[in-house]
């Protein structure tokens, strides 16, 4: 890992990461990533490393395959919602050989902006490559690029932190704190810090996640709206706390504001309501996806409603 | 088919495929091409669109903007091989090519009807587009039954 920092150090952005580049590979296809060198940290094995913290945590490297993820036993136990999203990221392949710190880190995508050099020419390019203007939103001045990575939207609820290594140090993030909403770069990450593990807080007794991915095709898709709900339930059955994150229409995956919603109360229809039209309210899908926005939108309460259907509890089994 | 009513999301569980080809001289052939081509009509009836920009650019310039059914999206294909040999043609075969894609286009479109009532008319049948219909039908249905005079006086005959 020292190495890689090494040769990142002093690059100025003219040196990238590739891990298993199924990101990366097709972005400089079209273009949009034009490095002179790239670093591979294939090499690199403190990265592949699953472990159990004394706590009874789980930190995951940055390099683990998405397919590991998906089955691993004591994710699969603990943090059920993280291997579902793993596990519906594109396909069996790609899986295989995307990494955790990749999808993490997965450019943010546009209609616009995902296209071949010579497509994104024939429209004067845009304002997050080449450009100066957006074609989603006329004389906006801000990239509207989505996050539309499964897994970061999961690890959201889960409260997940980041370590961040470089030649200058290292230092931990929470993720929530680590995305910006700016389609350009959606990433607080330093051209010279490597994205290197992912650590999960124990899993408390009561906890349920689920994470709801909704696209077009059943794979090799991404999401038009994801969506992942933690709820915490106090021994008498009562929601203690609720979490719910959505991915895919904005530049961040974000947590929603759920101040309004009355805690304390046992998981009734009418609670599960009120959260899907608070959802509702705070999601405006725009068309950096060509598809119909108002119908994305129209979906959000179905898939909120949906994830509360889809609750299941963290066990304590897998080690 | 199943369509969600909540979405308008169209699942297509099974399709039968019936096709003269008058002598199958290679039954498997056959069937094969039978069910690519129905493979083909589902994939134009649900996910496939050739959509343009104002500018003129495809909407879909890729094979992941440009959908096309996965394995999983795909329904279980059963072929029913008929043969109505042809004496004109070689060895009395006909064709077996395209003849069962065509079809399976309305077929799903009356498969949507039966489940839930709405006629498609535009390709794709997408899910925004089948929840549309499905909303404007939910809406008529409740002015009907807020205005029942209205319907008996100036309703379409039958």
């Amino acid at each position: 890992l020292d190495e890689a920092c090494a040769a990142l150090d002093g690059e100025e952005g003219e040196a990238l990461l590739i891990a298993g580049g199924t990101d990366l590979l097709p972005n400089m296809k079209h273009g949009l990533f034009t490095p002179r060198r790239l670093v591979s940290l294939r090499g690199v094995s403190e990265l592949r490393e699953i472990r159990e913290t004394d706590e009874g945590g789980l930190v995951l490297g940055a390099g683990v395959t998405l397919s590991s993820i998906a089955s691993h036993p004591l994710v699969r136990a603990r943090y059920g919602a993280f291997a579902k999203a793993a596990g519906v990221v594109a396909g069996p392949q790609i899986r295989n050989m995307a990494t955790l710190g990749g999808n993490v880190c997965l450019d943010t995508r546009c209609s616009y902006y995902n296209q071949t050099e010579f497509w994104r020419g024939a429209l004067g390019y845009c304002i997050k490559k080449d450009g100066t203007i957006c074609h989603v939103v006329p004389k906006g001045q801000k990239c509207v690029a989505a996050a539309s990575a499964d897994t970061p939207t999961a690890l959201l609820v889960y409260g997940a932190k980041l370590r961040l290594v470089s030649r200058r140090g290292e230092r931990w993030v929470d993720l929530d704190a680590f995305f910006v909403n700016d389609g350009i770069r959606n990433n607080t990450k330093a051209h010279d810090e490597i994205l290197a593990a992912v650590a999960l807080p124990p899993a408390e007794k009561g906890a349920f996640a689920a994470y709801h991915k909704f696209s077009l095709r059943k794979a090799i898709d991404f999401p038009l709206l994801s969506i992942a709900l933690a709820v915490q339930k106090t021994e008498s059955d009562k929601v203690a706390s609720l979490k719910l994150a959505v991915g895919a229409l904005t530049a961040r995956p974000r947590l929603m504001r759920l101040n309004g919603i009355a805690l304390g109360r046992p998981l009734t229809p009418d609670f599960v309501s009120q959260v899907a039209e608070e959802a509702h309210k705070q999601c405006h899908p725009l068309l950096s996806v060509a598809i119909d926005p108002a119908w994305r939108r129209d979906v959000v309460p179905v898939c909120v409603r949906r994830a509360f259907d889809e609750l299941a509890p963290a066990t304590a089994g897998g080690s | 088919v199943r369509v969600d009513s909540k979405t308008g999301v169209t699942t297509v569980d099974r399709i039968w495929i019936a096709h003269d080809c008058g002598k199958a001289l290679n039954p498997t052939l056959v069937e094969g091409q039978m069910e690519g081509s129905a493979y083909m009509g589902f994939g134009e009836a649900l996910f496939e669109e050739h959509d343009f920009y104002a500018s003129g650019l495809h909407k879909g310039p890729s094979l992941l903007d440009y959908r096309m059914p996965t394995f999983l999206d795909c329904p279980d294909l059963v072929s029913l091989i008929v043969e109505a040999g042809d004496p004109e043609g070689p060895y009395g075969a006909k064709e077996v090519g395209e003849g069962p894609l065509h079809p399976s286009i309305p077929a799903i479109a009356n498969a949507i009807y039966d489940a839930v009532g709405v006629r498609v008319d535009s390709l794709p049948f997408s899910p925004s587009a089948v929840l549309r219909l499905l909303q404007q039908k939910a809406q008529q249905e409740a002015q009907q039954k807020a205005e029942p005079l209205a319907v008996a006086s100036g309703g379409r005959p039958c």
